[in-house]
This record gives structure tokens, sequence and C-alpha cells, in this order.
């Protein structure tokens, strides 16, 4: 294997390597779309990083090793060059400014506010679970521990969460909406999904929170509107007494 | 100005800014209470070795951009002991220390762990002062 | 200026008996010598760093499979936390300190540290106040289980009742008084020890990098013993700073400790990025390329640490999301600096590769990884997903061990002989070197995925989803590689330090001014100084003399 090839190998395994960074989840939410897009950026920009890199340490190591057989005579004392500090330093700053500015954009798409009729749910956070309230329809659903309560969420319409805690630090994390945030006591917290997709959606605890932190879980489950509304007439003429669901 | 002064000074420019500049981007206090605070500390310690090092007799000279931008030269560094004695060996660290630790966990189990912590902490304190009284009295006050 | 010391003994004449490195107890008791405190501080820390391994095989047992099968949750919290304060707290910090305790005075040229005897406290007060942290496992209910962050309202009266909690305050209180006297020591000691001739300019790399820290540190603790004495205020003085209910603030308590927070993840890396710069310059055979790049990008690097703490807040809803998301990407600049120079220097060199070089290439492969991997959650919308997940716990051991741990590993195997006269062996040294990374590969990489997946840290248990079994599986599997590979790091000491002390002052032509004392050094470190005209002073000493060789 010639030094050049082996060089180009490994340069593809950097490639390869920085995409262990992980698989993430395709967005269920037209937000978390976003967000998706933007991993796509960073990981294809990590994986130019990590191949230029990781290629250019081993060409090094490889084509300059110190010979058997060489004499004492040391190499060239180079030691330093405005050029390349200049070309080094301007790349990665060029690579930073686009990222932040593919970062604003997707910041704006997931964080905007949302339009007047979004279905509210109140979310409460307690050791160790969760009082999810629909505020302007009376119903409300609760539960501790596993498996958790879960709240019924329409697909297409904008749903604004809000968090509250009722004790620690809390965090509100379904893995499929590529989002989370931060329950935390006197400090309400707010954002907005619209989910693309019926389905049955899994969610976490995120913050340490003590010693249930992990049994804490709850689901979402996003059927069609009319279901929704059907489920939420059900739920207020059952008695909005809280209760964990199936 | 020596080394230590321009360093305090280049600290306390740079918090002072940052933290100005975070007040006008973010409006959050706690940031940029912590940012101004590290700005004031350094503008002490500024005030603090600036006057001791007049009071040694020096004066500032030269443009001021030079301070903020040049290192210092070598004969602008002034320590006080210049004999490069090294102190002698002493169990007043380990003491001293000992007392130190008994005395915090006095916020732990109480009022107790003061009355251990006097021992060690007197022992230490006495090694450490007659070793500096000793050296003190065998250099030229200057 | 060169101490001469007095009412102690002239420095032994030629042909004596080597100084020794280790003298009898009561020696190390009484000691103010800047080696012998280095040595404690490096032997304390690698202890510490046994006792957080033990806690990390512990929980990573218990993760390989769903299910609590050896532990409760409660004892998993207290393994948890316990790993993080040990490894940050009592190892990291403390082995840098005294890398940088041993190394400084003798690189710039000094007898010792400016403040010799408070340099002894430090450590003493080191010792002591990680004894405390430690000692909460001792005391009905087990050690503080909160995290080694402690976020308040759960580290506080009503969440954490007991003197657990009370202990690590104090202790870690302790340990950050004991970083702050040593930052001024370092401070103060390269202001005004250096020898004649070495400016700022010509201070070796590794010294700047110590200077930054110590910057880091003088900024940073008091912040953080500033929250522990209001944490410990709202728990038993009745206060209420981070207590919602009655006016206080939970974030508060993330901003004061993340202020510190972060520099102090710089303070664990900018010693060793310094080492690095020492070490790959020697085994090239040329000089660091960019020295002054180098020192602007630690400077800038530090700089930038103090504006970016609230990219651990991402998710509060609390902080402005575009500032901290743009100063934290730009740190990547400096640091991107860096490694294009170590290339650099390498870049037509003669390379060779005893272990120390070794470790360095490591360090450089694997630390990539996580800085690109800092890079990603650096940008809020993909932090979203990763933040309080295993995507962080990857990023963090990436950067730590394929970082700090990797050129401390560097950095002892360069400098042992110059400590104790003593070369480690080259073959335990290589297989140690090449277990652990495979270990730290097989145990971090799967992290990520697990991360990405939505597994949350901190997690004692976890549901049986798919994939999750597996990767936790084969992590757990990494963390015995590394064990095994510690294993053999620690014969190589043993058996070495049994050989006799034979090892000459410059075993691997380096160039800084360490190397041109005897190995180890005696008492007051320099007989005579070596001119000071550039940042290599043995280097240049070496050409001169292989000049005057030729010239004869």
């Amino acid at each position: 294997m010639t030094r050049r090839c082996f060089a180009c190998q490994v340069a593809i395994l950097g490639a390869l390597g920085a995409l262990a960074s992980g698989c993430i989840p395709q967005a269920a939410t037209t937000q978390g779309q976003s967000i998706n897009s933007l991993y796509t950026v960073a990981l294809a920009m990590s994986a130019v990083v990590a191949a230029l890199v990781w290629g250019l340490i081993t060409w090094s190591v490889i084509r300059y090793r110190r010979g058997k057989r060489a004499s004492d005579e040391l190499p060239p004392q180079t030691s330093g060059s405005q050029v390349l500090e200049i070309i080094w330093t301007a790349g990665p700053l060029i690579a930073i400014v686009i990222l932040f500015t593919a970062t604003l954009l997707t910041l704006n798409v997931v964080n905007a506010a949302p339009q007047q009729g979004a279905v509210q749910l109140n979310v409460e956070a307690f050791r160790w679970g969760w009082r999810m309230t629909y505020p302007n329809d009376g119903v409300s659903v609760e539960g501790v521990l596993a498996p958790g309560p879960q709240a019924v969420l329409p697909v297409g319409r904008e749903v604004q969460i809000n968090l509250t805690s009722a004790d620690v630090i809390h965090s509100f994390f379904v893995p499929q909406f590529l989002y989370k945030k931060d329950a935390i006591p006197g400090h309400p917290n707010s954002f907005t999904i619209t989910i693309a997709e019926p389905g049955t959606y899994a969610g976490q605890c995120a913050e340490f929170c003590g010693v249930f932190h992990s049994q804490m879980p709850f689901t979402i489950r996003a059927v069609s509107d009319t279901d929704y509304r059907a489920w939420l007439s059900s739920e207020r003429a059952a008695g909005s007494t809280p209760g964990a669901t199936p | 100005m020596p080394e230590e002064l321009r360093f305090m000074m280049r600290s306390a420019f740079y918090s002072s800014f940052v933290g100005i500049a975070y007040w006008l981007l973010t409006r959050e206090p706690a940031g940029t209470v912590l940012l101004l605070g590290c700005g004031l500390a350094a503008t002490v310690m500024f005030g603090a070795l600036l006057y001791e090092w007049r009071r040694s007799g020096h004066r500032l000279s030269g443009p001021p951009w030079r301070w903020v931008l040049l290192p210092a030269s070598d004969s602008e560094s002034h320590t006080t002991d210049q004999s490069g004695r090294l102190p002698r060996r002493t169990l007043a660290p380990l003491s001293g220390a000992l007392g130190i630790v008994l005395l915090a966990l006095t916020l732990v189990f109480g009022i107790w762990m003061a009355v251990a912590s006097i021992v060690p902490l007197l022992i230490g304190l006495r090694l450490w002062l007659r070793d500096v009284m000793a050296e003190f009295r065998a250099v030229d006050v200057d | 200026m060169t101490a001469i010391p007095v009412d102690q003994p002239l420095a032994r004449e030629h042909g004596e008996a080597r100084p020794q490195v280790s003298h009898g107890l009561a020696d190390w008791l009484t000691t103010t010598d800047h080696k012998q405190i280095g040595l404690l501080y490096i032997g304390t820390s690698l202890v510490f760093f046994l006792l957080g391994g033990l806690a990390a095989l512990a929980l990573r047992l218990e993760l390989a499979q769903p299910g609590m099968e050896f532990v409760t949750p409660e004892v998993y919290d207290q393994l948890f936390t316990m790993h993080g304060t040990i490894m940050m707290f009592l190892f990291g910090t403390p082995i840098a300190l005294g890398l940088a305790n041993y190394l400084l005075p003798l690189q710039i040229g000094a007898a010792d540290m400016a403040f010799p005897r408070l340099n002894a406290l430090s450590y003493w007060l080191f010792l002591f106040g990680g004894l405390v942290v430690v000692g909460g496992t001792f005391i009905v209910g087990g050690p503080a289980d909160a995290g080694w962050t402690i976020y308040a309202p759960l580290s506080g009266p009503d969440y954490s009742p007991g003197p657990a909690m009370d202990m690590w305050i104090v202790g870690i209180g302790l340990t950050g008084i004991s970083s702050i006297l040593g930052a001024v020591n370092f401070i103060a000691t390269l202001f005004t020890r250096r020898a004649p001739g070495m400016t700022m300019l010509r201070v070796p790399i590794f010294t700047w990098g110590v200077l930054v820290t110590a910057v880091l540190i003088l900024f940073s603790f008091p912040v953080l013993t500033a929250a522990l004495a209001l944490l410990y205020i709202d728990r038993h003085l009745g206060g209420s700073f981070f207590e919602a209910a009655s006016g206080g603030s939970p974030v508060l308590f993330q901003h004061l400790f993340w202020f510190f927070g972060h520099p102090e993840v710089y303070i664990l890396i900018l010693p060793f990025f310094g080492i690095i710069s020492e070490i790959v310059p020697v085994f090239s055979r040329k000089p660091l390329f960019g020295y002054r790049a180098m020192i602007l990008s630690l400077v800038l690097i530090a700089l930038y640490s103090f504006t970016v703490w609230a990219h651990h807040m991402f998710t509060t809803g609390a902080v402005d999301l575009p500032f901290f998301s743009f100063v934290s990407l730009l740190i990547a600049v400096p640091t991107g600096i860096k490694f294009f120079n170590w290339i650099a220097t390498m870049w037509r060199g003669q390379l060779t590769f005893p272990t120390p070089m070794l470790w360095c290439l490591g360090m450089m492969y694997f630390f990539l990884i996580g800085g690109i991997t800092g890079v990603i959650v650096a940008s809020p919308p993909l932090d979203f997903q990763f933040q309080d997940t295993y995507f962080v716990v990857a990023h963090l051991h990436n950067v730590l061990v394929g970082g700090t741990v990797l050129a401390a590993f560097a950095a002892i195997y360069f400098w042992f002989p110059k400590a104790t006269g003593r070369l480690l062996s080259e073959r335990l040294g290589k297989i140690h070197f090449w277990t652990f990374l495979v270990g730290i590969t097989v145990t971090f990489l799967p992290q990520y995925q697990l991360g990405a997946d939505g597994m949350p840290r901190r997690y004692a248990d976890y549901p049986p989803n798919p994939g999750w079994a597996d990767l936790n599986m084969i992590s757990t599997v990494g963390s015995w590689i590394m064990a095994f590979s510690i294993l053999v790091f620690l014969v190589n000491v043993v058996l070495t330090l049994r050989r006799p002390a034979t090892a000459p002052d410059d075993p691997w032509e380096a160039n800084s001014l360490e190397w041109a004392t005897s190995s180890p050094p005696p008492d007051h470190n320099f007989r005579s100084l070596p001119k000071v005209r550039s940042e290599r002073p043995v280097f240049d000493m070496r050409m001169s003399a292989n000049q005057e060789r030729s010239d004869a």
C-alpha cells in the first residue's frame, strides 16, 4: 500500500468517525425538521474538518518518520509562518460564521411565537411525575413514576406547552421532537411545537431531580384534530379528575 | 511598570469591557455583575500594587500605550526580598492546614470542631511566625 | 534571580552521591520544596483518580444492562456524584497544579516558588479538603448525591438535608481556596523569579499554559466559593438566594456555578495543551511552530472562557442564546490554531515515537472528536436534543480523558526520568498506551449514539429501548479495558522505581531549562544556569557544545 493510499483511507475513516457522533431521530415536529437540516450541515462540516486534520496528522506521522539510518543532522528549524497563521485562523472563522448563521436561522423557526388559537398545554413537573392540564378545556392528566401520564395532542396544529415545577428543576424531553426545555420552580418556560406525524412519542425527565429521576416518563399521543377534540370531550365528560391514563 | 501591574490593568480593562458589552447585548443581571465584579477586583488589585510600587520610590514613565500593550522590561520588575533565601523545612503548613480544615468543619459538625482546631492552628501560626520573624531580622530592611 | 540558600548546607560537590527524591516521612511532612510538593500533588491526585475510576467502574457495571442489578438508585446517584466530583476537583485540577508546581520553577530557572511555605499549605489544604469530600462516604447515609454540579434547589435544605452535602460544600470550598493560593504563587513566581535573559516571550510554552491557568483560577474559583457560601446560607442560616418560593432564583445558582464551571474545564485542559506543545517539538527535532501564535491562542481561550458559561444553560430559557452560541463557537478558532501549529511542528521534522510522543499523538486524534462535538453542542437548536444526554457525557469525557488524561500520561512518561532519575519501561508504556486508547474509544464513542437516541444522563436505569442495552454493554466493556490499562501503568511505575537511578540530565534531547540540571535536580535546582537567549535554552546549549566539539 503506498503512503498516499493509506492516508486517503485514514481520511475516509475520519469522515466516518465524525459521523459516529450519531444519527438523531427524524423529527416528528416541523420545528424539529429544521433542526434535522441544521444537524446535517453540522455533520458535513465536522466530517470535512476531521478528515482534514486526521489526514494531516497521519500524513506527517508516516512521511516524516526519522529513518533508522538517519544522520545526526537536524531538519530545517522552521519556526513559524505569518501566512499560515492567517490562513488557519480565517478558515475556521469562516466555518464558524456559517454554522452560526445556520444556527440563527434554525432558532428563528424553533423559537417562533405561536399564532392565536394555539392549543395550550400546561405541564407541571414534580418529584416524580407530571401533571398536564388543558386550561381552556378543563381537562387534566397526571401520572407518577412509570408509565406516567399520556397527553393527547392534535397533529398539524400549533401547541404551546407551558412548563413549571412544583419542587426542583426537571426537564421536559421528547427525543423524537428533538427538543427539551427545563421546568424550573419560579421561572415558567414555554415553547411551541407543531406535530407533523401521528404517533405515540416517549418523553423523559432530563434534569437530575433525585432518586427517581429515571423513573418519571410520560407519553404524547398525536392524533388527528377530530380525534383530539373527541378525546377532550370524553375526558371532560368523565370528570377532569387526574388519573393515570393508559 | 512591572509585569504584575500591567497584568492587573489589562484584566481590569478586559473584564469591564466585556461586562458592559454583555449588559448592552443581553440585559442579564447575574452575568453582568460577575463580569464587572472581576473588573472591579482587578482594578482594586492594580491600585494596591501601584500604591506599593510607588511607595518604594518608583514612578510611572513612558507613554500609557506601552503599559497596556508591551511586556515589562527587566529593570522594572521589583521584588522585596532579593536575597534568594529559601525557607527551611517546617511543620507549619501541615499543622496550619489541619487547623483550617477542622475550623471549617464547624460548619458541618458544630462548635466542637472549632475547639479541636485551636491546637493545630496555633502551632502552625507559631511556627510560621517564628520562621518569618527570624528571616525578617536576618535581612536588611530597605 | 537565582537563589542562594542561607542556613542550608552548601551545594553538593561534584562526585558526591546523586540527590535523592525520597527522603524520610518527616522530610515529606515538613517540606517546602516545590519538587516534593509537586510530587505530593501528583501522587495524591493519582490516588484520587483510582478512587474516581472505581466509582466509574461500579456505575458502568450497573448500566451494562437495564434493571437495577447491583446498586440501589440512591447509591447510584452517590456514585456518579462522587465520580464527577473526584475527577474534576481532586484529580484533574490538582494534577495540573502538581505538574506546574514541579516544572514551573525549573523551567524559568528559579530555585523555588515565590512563596514556598504557602505552596506547602496549598497542598495540605487540598489533601485534607479532599479527604473531607470523600469522607462523606463514611457518615450515615453516604456521600453527597446531587451531581458534581449540585444544582439548587436539589442541593438545598429541602431536598438534600443532612451533613453529606455540607461536607461536600466545606471540602470543595477548602480545595478551592487551596487552588487560589496556588494560583497566586504561580503568577508571582513567573512574574518575579525568571532567570536572567528570560523575557516573557522566551518563557517555555508549558509555563505560559500554567500562567493562563492560574489567571483562570484566580478569577473563577472565588465565584465558586461565593456560590457555596450562598448555598450554605440557604441550607442553614435561613437564606433564600436559590429558593423560588421566597423570591430567590435557581437559575442564579446556575449562573454562579457555570461562571466558575466553564473556566474550570479550561483550567483542566490549558496546562495540558502546554504539555503537548512541549513534547511534540522534542520528538520532531524542530522548534514549536508558531510559538507566539500558541501563546496568543492560550490567552484568547482563557479570555473567551469567561464569556461562554451559559452554554451549559441553553435549555433553561433564561439566557441569551445568540450571544453565548457565538462566543462558544468562536473558541474553536484558537483551539484549531493549536492543532494546526502542532501539525506544522511535525511537518518536515524527523519524528520518533517513544511513549511520550505516542500519548501526544493519541491526544491529537482523540481530542479532535471532542472538539468537534463541542462545536455541535454550541449551537442551541442542536443542544436542545443533546443537553443532559449521553451525547454531552461522551463529549466531556472525550475532551477530559482524551485531552487531560492522555496529556497527563504524556507528561508523566516525559518528566519521570527528570523527577526520579529513572526512565519508565518503553514496552509497558506502549502496552499501557494502546490498551488505554482502545479502552477510551470503546467506552466513549458509543455514548454519542446513546445521547443522539435520547438517553438522558444521570439515569440509574433506562428503558429497554432498541439498541440502548447493547451500546451500554459495549461502553461497560470499554471501561474494563481502561481499568486493565491503568493496572499496566501502575506495574510500570512500581517496577521502574525499583531500578537504580541512572537517567542522564537530558535523555530526550529536549529544549527547556529543567533539562540543564541533574535527574533528579539538587535541592535548589541549579548549580549553574545556561544563558537564556531564546525559548529553547538547552537546545542552544547543546548546539553550541556541538559547535565547540566540531571546531576543536
